[in-house]
């Protein structure tokens, strides 16, 4: 599916990191073996931020609302809608945009809304935004983003067989109606077929959780087990993303050699390598770094690179953006737009 | 094709590949080695493996890797 938006912006983007940061030499068993350092320096595996045991998206959420309602970069009288697009939900029910909403006593008329997304929950949670937009014309959207499978709480935990690349992260994105000399212009495609690619099989109705899943959930030990065939979802990336990519660059009336950078969903830094390469862009457009300075978040990686990787040349100047997140579903959504002069664009460390 | 099993060799020293018919199969090669396996061949033979060419039917074998190597540029006898 094809759309086109106008006049809208994204004027903020927050990114939350958890306070604890694993570091591969420490958790990883005979880290300097050769197959591990070769898959290091190839794959990009390195540090990555965990929550606590105890710790919850929402409560991470929460705690960069505060910052900015308190730094006065936002103001709850001009909050219109709350989209959350993650996979790390605290509850079934109630949602964790209805917690923000309650903890942050917003008015009624705030529409709030969840979205279960993965790789892909940031480009769509802006396709949502962008459409909401069309009816809350004097309002922002909060578009909340991030995951924390990796919640460690245990400090004596063993070391992990085989180097390990999650990492917790939330983000704050604001968008807003804003005249904009660019059109925006994005695609949305699924593939249901091969749906199972990547697969988180217990904890649903289908199969609730084993005894023994439930007891490391009561004890606070990560039990998203995510399973992946590798192959399928590597050659997924490949064959269909220059072709969205491409495609989306004709309707944008945009070449390659124009778009100042690529943010993409960071998977791993061989995988970006050869996506970059299929698309016909430099690696220098393509910040390829996220999974090894602070783990694979799925839908906050967008904007964690927004505030680790490009935060300054996004404060300072307009940049012909090419936005792609890809994943479970399979779903694959990209956007070319401008994004720059933004109001806030940062990193903060939380206590959690 | 002995340079190709020395290069398998020091990837995974524990597996006889010569006594191999399917590296993939027999699980000597996971995509893990697959990965590894392409960033030495690249700079072995000072080649860019198409993205759409990392599959593991294209490492199940010497043969299959040399072919490979050649699809994208690389200057390598098959025998």
């Amino acid at each position: 599916m094809y759309f086109e938006f106008e006049d809208k912006q994204i004027t903020g983007v927050l990114s939350i990191l958890p306070q604890y940061e694993s570091v591969f030499e420490d958790e990883t068993e005979n880290p300097f073996d050769s197959k591990n350092r070769r898959l290091r320096k190839i794959i990009g595996f390195g540090n990555r931020r965990r929550v606590k045991g105890d710790t919850t998206l929402s409560d991470m959420l929460l705690y960069g609302m505060n910052h900015l309602i308190n730094t006065g970069k936002l103001k709850k009288e001009d909050i219109g809608a709350i989209v959350v697009a993650t996979l790390s939900q605290d509850y079934l029910l109630p949602q964790v945009s209805m917690i923000l909403h309650g903890e942050l006593e917003l008015s009624k008329d705030v529409f709030c809304i969840d979205t279960p997304q993965a790789c892909a929950g940031f480009t769509m949670g802006l396709i949502e935004a962008f459409m909401l937009l069309e009816h809350i014309k004097d309002k922002k959207v909060i578009l909340c983003t991030g995951e924390i499978f990796n919640r460690k709480s245990d400090p004596n935990e063993p070391k992990f067989a085989h180097p390990s690349f999650g990492g917790d992260v939330a983000n704050i994105t604001i968008i807003e109606n804003k005249i904009q000399k660019r059109k925006i212009f994005a695609s949305v495609y699924n593939n249901g077929k091969d749906r199972n690619a990547l697969f988180i099989k217990y904890g649903g109705f289908k199969y609730p959780m084993t005894e023994e899943q439930l007891a490391a959930q009561t004890n606070n030990i990560p039990t998203m087990g995510v399973e992946m065939d590798g192959s399928t979802v590597f050659n997924f990336v490949q064959k269909e993303l220059p072709d969205a990519i491409k495609e989306l660059m004709v309707e944008a009336n945009v070449l390659a050699e124009n778009i100042d950078w690529c943010l993409f969903h960071q998977p791993n830094k061989f995988m970006l390598q050869k996506l970059a390469e299929r698309i016909g862009v430099p690696y220098s457009k393509v910040p390829m770094d996220i999974t090894e300075k602070l783990g694979n978040s799925d839908s906050g990686t967008i904007p964690i690179v927004m505030t680790t990787d490009v935060s300054k040349d996004l404060l300072e100047k307009d940049n012909t953006c090419c936005l792609s997140g890809f994943g479970g579903g399979l779903t694959w959504v990209s956007i070319i737009m401008d994004i720059g002069n933004l109001d806030f664009c940062e990193n903060i460390i939380s206590n959690l | 094709m002995e340079e190709i099993y020395l290069i398998l060799e020091d990837l995974r020293p524990e597996f006889s590949f010569r006594e191999s018919d399917n590296f993939v199969e027999d699980g000597y090669l996971d995509s893990f080695d697959i990965v590894s396996l392409v960033s030495i061949l690249e700079e072995k033979y000072n080649i860019i493996i198409d993205g759409l060419d990392v599959l593991p039917e294209n490492f199940e074998s010497v043969e299959a890797i040399i072919k490979l190597i050649q699809k994208n540029g690389g200057n390598i006898q098959s025998i």
